[in-house]
Order: C-alpha cells, then structure tokens, then sequence
C-alpha cells in the first residue's frame, strides 16, 4: 500500500505541497471533530457529579459551535486543496503527454493505438482527476487520525492507547492480505479490460463491413462473449474483496468492543476513574471511524493505482532522438546512403542509395507496396531507418530537433 | 415519438430483470442497519450500569456480548447486500452494452460513419461502466444509510419527543447551506461540462491530427490549442468549486453534529428534571449513531448528479431511429434500377435534387463529376446507408424500403476507397465475401483482384494477420484484398465507390480487367475520379451539385456535355505531364 501511495505522490509533481497541507489541515479537522468528545465529557461530568449548571449547558454549546465552524473551515480548506491538486494535476499531465507526441515517431502510431492514447488523455484522466485526490487523502488521513487519537488515548490511559495501535496494525496487516490478492487478480482484469475495448472497437469500425456482407450474427456473438466476459471477471474481482471489507469493518467494531470491556474492567477493578471510562467507552466509536470510511474506498484506491500505472506507461514509448539542434541549412541536397527499413519483421527498404540535388524535382514511381511513400517518410523522419544514414545539406537528419528538420519539407498525404 | 424517460426510468428499466436480487439486497442492507443500530442501545445500558454501580461483571458481559454479535451480522449481512447487488449490476451492465451492439446493427450506417468509432466504444466501455456506482452501491448503501438515521430518530420519537426534534435542529439548517451550493449550479456544472468536452474534442485532434500537425510544423499552434483546453477545464472545475465549495463544507459539518442541540438543551431538561440521566445518554449515543450514515449517504450525491449526464450519452445511441426494413424476403423481377425524383438532405446541407435515373441490369454505369457533386451519395443510397424517401429508388420494381436488409446486403457488392480488414488472417478476411469459399477459390479471387503476388510475399503469405494492429499493408494492398472480397460475393450488383482510388496504374488495370470479366450478367456500378477508366462504360452519368447534367456514352458525352468536356480535357492533359505517383 505503501509503494501506491509513493507512486501517487510522484505522479502528482508540482502539487505534492499541496497534498501535504490538505494532510495536515485534515489532522487540525479530525481535532475538531474529537471536541464532540470534549462537549459529551463536560456533560458527563456534571452528570457524574450531580453539579449541572447553565455553566454546563453554555459550556456544551460553545465547544459544539466552536467545533462546526472549525470542521467547516478545515473542510472547506482541504477540499479546495485536493480539487485543486487534482485538476492541476491531471491537467499537467495531459499537456506533457501531448508534448511527448511530439517526440514519438510518427510510425509508432496506428488507429488502435492513437485510439488508447486518445482514451488515456481523455477518460482516464477525467477519471482521476475526480477520485483520485479523495482516496488517496481519505486514507491517509484516515490513518494519520487514527494513529494521532491512539497516541492521544496512550496519554490518558497506555491500556486502551495499546489496544487501539494493536487494532491499527491489524488493520494494516489485513489490508496488506487484500492488496496482495489484488496484485494477483488485478491483471486479469486489466487484460480483460484490454480485450473487451479490442473487441468493441473492432466491431464498430468494421460493423460497415459486417453489415454488407450478411455477417452480422458472427461478429456479433464475438463482441457479445467479450462482454460477458468483462462482466464474469468483474463479478469474480468483487467477490474476492467483498469479505476484506467486511472482515475490516468487523475488526474495527470489535477492536472498540475490546476498549468498552476493558475500560468497564479496570473501572470496575478501580484502576480507571468513571469518568475516564466513560470518556474511553464513548470514544471507541471514534477512533477509527476515519479509517473505517478509508477502507470502504479500497476498491477505488486499486482504480486511482490503475488510471497512473496506464498513464505513466505512455511516458514510456519510445521517443526519437530529441536531442536534436536548430540548425540553419546551407543547402538541402537529400543524400541516401545504404539505407535499410522493416516494419517488425517485413523488410521494406533494402540497401538503397540515392542523391536528390536541391531545387530539383524528383518522381518517385514503383509498384504498390514497393516501399516509395516509406522513403519519403524515412527521409522527413516518421521513422528512423535501421541501417545506413539520410543526410540534408550534409547533415543526418537525426542530428535535427523535429521541427528544424520539418519546416522546409512539408510532406503531402 | 418515443416517450421521454427520465434517468430514473431507465436505470429501473435495465434493473427490471433482476429486481428480486435488488430487492433482496436492499432488505439485506436494511437488516444489516437495523443490526448496526442495536448495540448503540447496549452501550447505553453499559454506561448506565457504571454510572449506577452496576458491580456484576455478567451483565456488562452480556450486553458487550450481543453488541459483538449485532455487530457481526450487520457487516455479514451488509456483505451480502453488496454481493447481490454487484452480482445483479454487472449483469446489467453487460445487458446494456449488448443492446448497445445490437442497436449499432439495426441503425443506418450513415450514423456509424459520422460518430468516429472511439466515441461510440467510449459509451459502450466506459460510460455504461459508469453505471455500476448508481446501481451496485448507491442503491442498497444509499437507500441503508438513509433508513438507518430515519428509524433512529423514530426510535427517539418513541423514547422522547423533545429530544427527537432537538436532533432535527440541524436538517435545516444544513438545508440552507446545501441551497447554497445549489445557487449558479446550473451555470457552473454547464461551464464545466463545455470545458471537458472542448478539452476532448482538441485532445483527440491534436492526436489523431499528429502526422499532418507535425508534417506541417503545427507542432506548436495545435499543440496551444490543446494545452490551453487541459488548463482551461481544470479551472472550470477549480472555479466551480470555489463557489460552492463552502458551502458544502458548512452542509457536510452542520448535518451531523446534532450534538449542537442534544448537548445543551438536554442538559437544560436534566437540570430541571424533566429528562432522566438514561433517556440522555441513550440519545447522545444514538446520535453518534447518526452521523456517519448520513455523511455516507451525502458522499454519494454528486455521484448522483453526474450519472444522468452518462445515461443521457448512452440512451441517445438507443434511441436513434433505426433503419426500418421488412423482415420476409420479397422476389425480385429483375436486378434495374430505377431513381425517381430523389432527393436527399445530410443534417443541413441538400445533397441530391430531383434526381431521376435508369439503370439497367447487365451494364456498366459510371458516375463522374466534380468533388461533392453527390455522385457518392447516389451510390450510398442505393446500398441503404442512409434511409431514402418513399417510392424513390427501386430494385427489380420494388422499393428497396420494401426489401430486407439482409436480402439488399446479400444482392450488392459495396466497395468503398475505406477498406476496413479484420485481425484475422488475409485468408479470412478475403473469405468474408462467401464463408463457404474454399481456400482454392479465396486464391482464385486474389489472383483475379492483383493481390495473389504481394500476398506471398508476406511474412506468413495468406495466413499473415491483416488489420489494425498488424499488417503494415498499403493503400493500395489493402483495397485490392477488400475488392477480392468483394469479387469473391459474387453479388448480382457490384458498386465501386472510387475503389480504386489508392491504385497504381499496373494494378488498376488488372482489376479493371477482373472486373470487366466479373461484371458478366451483373450490374456495375462505378464511381469514379479518373474518366480513363470508365470510357469504356455503357452509360457515364454526369452529376454535379446533386443533379444529373448529362447522361451517355463516352462519346456521345464528348459532344454534349460542356462539363464533361471540360473535365476530360483536364484529365488528358494531366496525363500527359505525367503522373506523379507518391
């Protein structure tokens, strides 16, 4: 769990300061909430010690007041950083992805995968940017809280403090169990994920096809067995968490059923006061009520984990040589020199030389497929040739930035 | 005209099939609150008994007791609650996107051919994904968390009206902040909404557009286009939380801390002895029990708000006109074609005018004109891309509206400049044309098509996989393997809709040759930019801006036809310069 959160924080760059105040901020809420404590304590007392007053009454009041306002500020605060963080965030994102495309080689893209470019920069973005900034922080303020109270709890009675740490690290421990199941089902999932868009867009785009050629029921049942198999895996993929999260849940309620039984004991035996028991028996609903709310989003935490790994796989396809120079021409003589080309395995261009003087026009001509378009984009750099070299006004047209070699050759379709 | 449903309609609608696993999940739910809300009371007796020097060890035992038990059951119960309803949802969800395929058939294909394919597969994976939130968790957790608050401030009721209304002092009052944020929302989500979809419209140019952008050293301009988009939709978003963000935060803190009115004024009753130190605390401990259903149930509000935004998307799909055909094949006299006063209108724009043609079984008929002249469009309607007026175009004397689909498909052989091949094997994807081809007569085809050689030419020759993500095929490879296809269909009417756009002048030629030897008892029709290959047709139809100027042979046209004239000169003196071919 450790290493998701590490991962997010990277991915979010420039806006991890503002993660990190939306955390603190968080801390300063979770104290005031706690004032709840404080409100019902002062009551207590004075039913305890028989002395209630206006004095009590005024007092409740205004720690309640005191502790709405403080909640709707620190609230107001947090949200705003993480909305904030979150859009910024993605939008940065987005914009670096489009200033890779700029470095890609043009003969890396076809439809399909120009089309998972595409969704990634739209959906999965859109997706994060909503959710993203919620889980992440609602864990680990859930965890902060918790431990922060705990710690508190070990002041006013080490007992109970030791208990409830105990109930954190099984909690942590379960969660641990849950994360590593997921590790491992995870990828069926992504991989049917990837199947059913496969399926999907093949059908649409060929539906044209399908249509005209009466083969409608075939493709039909192809892209319907696609379907039901997302949904048989996601099913499964739920099946598998759903009692994590109950056992959470159920540990969280019986770790604080621990504290209740222990705070009526050591009342009973004299070794708490009433109203320390009282106080502890009370705040046993509290203290991991953060982290209790944290756990029912773990299915979304695996999502947000997901939508970066997809996202930070698109910074690594394969970049030309950027570190090309604005270089002024002295003339544009195209050379070819022993250039070779394949696509994957289909060798296109072999050993093929040429000179093409500037100011000159040149007619390529061939059969199809004979490889002439695959010469013009290897010269004006779709591609880079695997063998031999392209040289304009004497220089290898990899030694160019993108853009100095484009200018002066636009390209024709 | 269908009638209007609401989002709420048509969640219920596609949840109709399973509703007994709903319903047996909301009551799961239901129980399991009622289990959650109990050891509330047992705590309260627990206190109680401390505070009234309860030294019997036995009976706090009991009560935490059967609080461990109530607890258990409440998440055991909530866990089946939330099996059956993602058990029931995912179900939905894939009945959903099959009706989502099977619309895509029944709908002209001129729709498919203006929705760019990423748009359509983005409602079909990911919005109707989209669905699982309202369904699977909104509908038991929601309908729980709010059951739960509701029947403790019942139980209140029951216990101490007085008490009972002190804890609704804050509904209100949260209320009047959630109206708060509800101020401008309808602007402020509008203003968000156009962001992100101006953000995906540039974002999908600057992508799909990145060989012609960075071809034409547009590198920079596209590329600010769609950066200053990212930005502009982050701070749309930014901005509309800005304004309602407070009040939300108010709304979320206000709702729950009934505290603010249990605490002082119980405290007041207990003061002058109209409140018992057990009704007291009993409900200060239930309206801990409160708070965090509630806040739960809050959390899902704007997930409400974006669903219907979603099935909006989804249910426009389902709710295109389909292509209405008949079912029951109809028996032809003959393969002519007849065009009576058709005319055509795409979105605003009059495509086809009074267009009136004959075109006669067992020939060839060209169409040439200038671009956008509608030459296409006759072709595309003649094939049912598009639905045609009534009584316009008939097949052998019937009304092609009066023809199955399936019985039109069959008859017309469409081959278009697009030529879409499948991953699978060019064996296959040839084989399309007549599934029970034998691999013979596949080769047949090819060889007939020009594609035979550069077949074996492949890394697995006909085996090798065609398609989007293999294959590196050519124009030109590519649109002789769809016109084998199409040859190998062997359909009484063949359209080429400037299918031979992307070949050499070798290889037209021997397709020009395939086809004239095909076309044998059949009829052609050819749509076509370059006039030498289509001297030789017996009838040339001149179209030009969506009405037939002239009709005749070659010759004929040549004397006649000022715009044909016109056209074949330019032709001829293009040829002799000579054809640049990239």
């Amino acid at each position: 769990m450790i290493k998701i959160f590490k991962k997010f924080f990277d991915f979010s760059g420039k806006q991890k300061k503002r993660f990190y105040i939306s955390l603190i901020v968080s801390l300063l809420h979770s104290v005031f909430e706690a004032m709840r404590i404080m409100g019902i304590a002062v009551v207590l007392q004075a039913i305890i010690e028989d002395n209630m007053s206006p004095a009590t009454i005024w007092t409740s009041l205004i720690i309640m007041l005191v502790s709405i306002a403080g909640c709707a500020w620190t609230k107001n605060v947090t949200t705003m950083q993480q909305t904030i963080a979150g859009y910024t965030m993605c939008a940065d994102r987005r914009v670096e992805i489009g200033e890779r495309m700029k470095y890609m080689p043009m003969g890396y893209f076809n439809n399909n995968n120009l089309g998972h470019i595409t969704s990634i920069t739209t959906n999965t973005c859109e997706n994060l940017q909503d959710i993203a900034t919620r889980v992440i922080l609602m864990y680990l303020q859930g965890m902060l809280t918790t431990i922060v109270v705990s710690v508190l709890l070990l002041f006013f009675d080490v007992r109970i403090g030791l208990v409830t740490i105990v109930g954190i690290l099984v909690f942590l421990l379960l969660n641990h169990q849950m994360q590593k199941v997921s590790l491992k089902i995870s990828p069926k999932k992504t991989s049917a994920d990837i199947a059913l868009v496969d399926a999907v867009l093949e059908y649409v785009q060929g539906i044209t096809v399908v249509k005209s050629y009466n083969l409608v029921k075939q493709a039909n049942k192809k892209v319907d067995s696609s379907i039901d198999e997302a949904n048989n895996i996601c099913y499964t993929l739920e099946k598998r968490f759903i009692p994590f999260m109950c056992a959470q849940t159920v540990l969280f309620k019986l770790f604080a059923l621990l504290m209740v039984t222990l705070s009526v004991v050591f009342c009973l035996n004299g070794t708490m006061s009433l109203i320390n028991a009282l106080l502890m028996i009370i705040s046993s609903f509290i203290v991991y009520g953060q982290l209790e709310s944290a756990g029912m989003y773990s299915a979304l935490l695996r999502i947000v984990d997901q939508s970066v790994d997809r996202i930070s796989e698109i910074f690594e396809t394969p970049v030309m040589d950027i570190n090309g120079a604005e270089i002024q021409l002295e003339n544009h003589h195209i050379k070819a020199e022993h250039v070779t080309f394949s696509y994957e395995d289909r060798k296109i261009i072999n050993d093929v030389s040429f000179t093409i003087p500037e100011k000159t026009t040149t007619a390529i001509v061939g059969p199809s497929g004979g490889g002439k378009t695959t010469i013009c984009n290897l010269i004006s750099r779709f591609w880079d040739v695997d063998g031999g070299s392209i040289t304009i006004g004497g220089k290898n047209v990899k030694d160019y930035t993108l853009n100095s070699l484009l200018s002066p050759l636009p390209v024709p379709f | 005209m269908s009638n209007k449903k609401s989002t709420m309609d048509w969640l219920l609608m596609w949840a109709k099939p399973y509703k007994n696993t709903y319903i047996l999940s909301v009551l799961f739910a239901i129980v399991g609150v009622f289990c959650g809300i109990a050891p509330y009371y047992g705590i309260t007796r627990i206190i109680l008994g401390l505070l009234q020097n309860n030294r019997e060890l036995s009976y706090y035992f009991l009560w935490i007791g059967i609080c461990a038990v109530l607890w258990v059951f409440r998440y055991l119960f909530h866990g089946i609650s939330t099996s059956l309803s993602h058990k029931s949802t995912f179900a939905v969800i894939a009945e959903v996107r099959k009706q989502l395929t099977g619309k895509l058939v029944r709908l002209p294909m001129g729709y498919l051919m203006d929705t760019p394919s990423g748009t359509i597969k983005n409602i079909i994976v990911e919005k109707v994904d989209s669905i699982e939130t309202s369904l699977a968790h909104i509908l038991p957790e929601m309908t729980a968390n709010l059951l739960g608050p509701t029947c403790i401030i019942i139980y209140l009721f029951v216990i101490d009206w007085r008490m009972a209304l002190i804890s609704l002092i804050t509904v209100p009052i949260g209320f009047f902040c959630y109206a708060g944020m509800m101020k401008d929302y309808e602007v402020k989500f509008k203003n968000y909404v156009d962001a992100n979809k101006h953000l995906n419209a540039t974002a999908v140019e600057y992508i799909n557009g990145i060989e012609v952008i960075k071809a034409f050293n547009q590198s920079a301009a596209s590329y600010q286009k769609f950066s200053d988009a990212a930005k502009n939709a982050a701070d749309s978003a930014i901005n509309w939380m800005k304004g309602t963000q407070f009040y939300f935060a108010a709304a979320m803190s206000v709702f729950p801390a009934v505290l603010v009115g249990i605490l002082p004024l119980g405290s007041y009753f207990y003061m002058k002895d109209s409140l018992t130190a057990e009704t007291f605390i009993l409900t200060i401990i239930l309206s801990l029990g409160i708070m965090t259903p509630l806040i739960t149930a809050m959390s899902y509000s704007d997930d409400l708000g974006k669903i219907r935004t979603v099935i909006n998307d989804i249910t426009g799909v389902l709710l295109e006109e389909d292509l209405s055909r008949p079912e029951i094949p109809v028996k032809l006299k003959d393969y002519n074609i007849e065009i009576n006063n058709l005319s055509f209108a795409y979105k605003t724009t009059q495509v086809l005018e009074n267009v009136s043609l004959s075109i006669p079984g067992d020939s060839v008929t060209a169409f040439v004109g200038p671009s956008g002249s509608g030459k296409s469009t006759i072709a595309k309607l003649i094939a049912s891309l598009w639905e045609v007026p009534e009584a316009t175009v008939f097949i052998g004397g019937t009304d092609i509206r009066r023809i199955p689909l399936e019985q039109l498909n069959s008859m017309i052989a469409y081959v278009s400049q697009d030529n879409y091949l499948f991953n699978d094997t060019v064996r296959n994807n040839i084989r399309m044309g007549n599934l029970s081809a034998t691999d013979a007569e596949v080769e047949e085809a090819a060889k007939r098509s020009g594609c035979h050689e550069f077949i074996l030419q492949l890394e697995k020759g006909y085996e090798t996989i065609a398609g989007g993500a293999g294959g590196h095929l050519s124009g030109g490879e590519r649109q002789r393997i769809a016109i084998a296809r199409a040859m190998l269909k062997n359909a009484p009417i063949v359209i080429l809709d400037e299918a031979t756009a992307y070949t050499d002048p070798e290889n037209e030629a021997v397709i020009q040759s395939a086809v004239a030897k095909l076309v044998k008892g059949k009829t052609l029709l050819v749509i076509a930019h370059r006039l030498s290959t289509v001297t030789d047709s017996d009838k040339i139809v001149v179209v030009n801006h969506g009405t037939i100027e002239a009709e005749g042979t070659h010759n004929q046209l040549l004397n006649s036809c000022k715009l044909y004239q016109d056209m074949w000169n330019a032709h001829v003196e293009a040829k002799d310069f000579g054809e640049v071919v990239a």
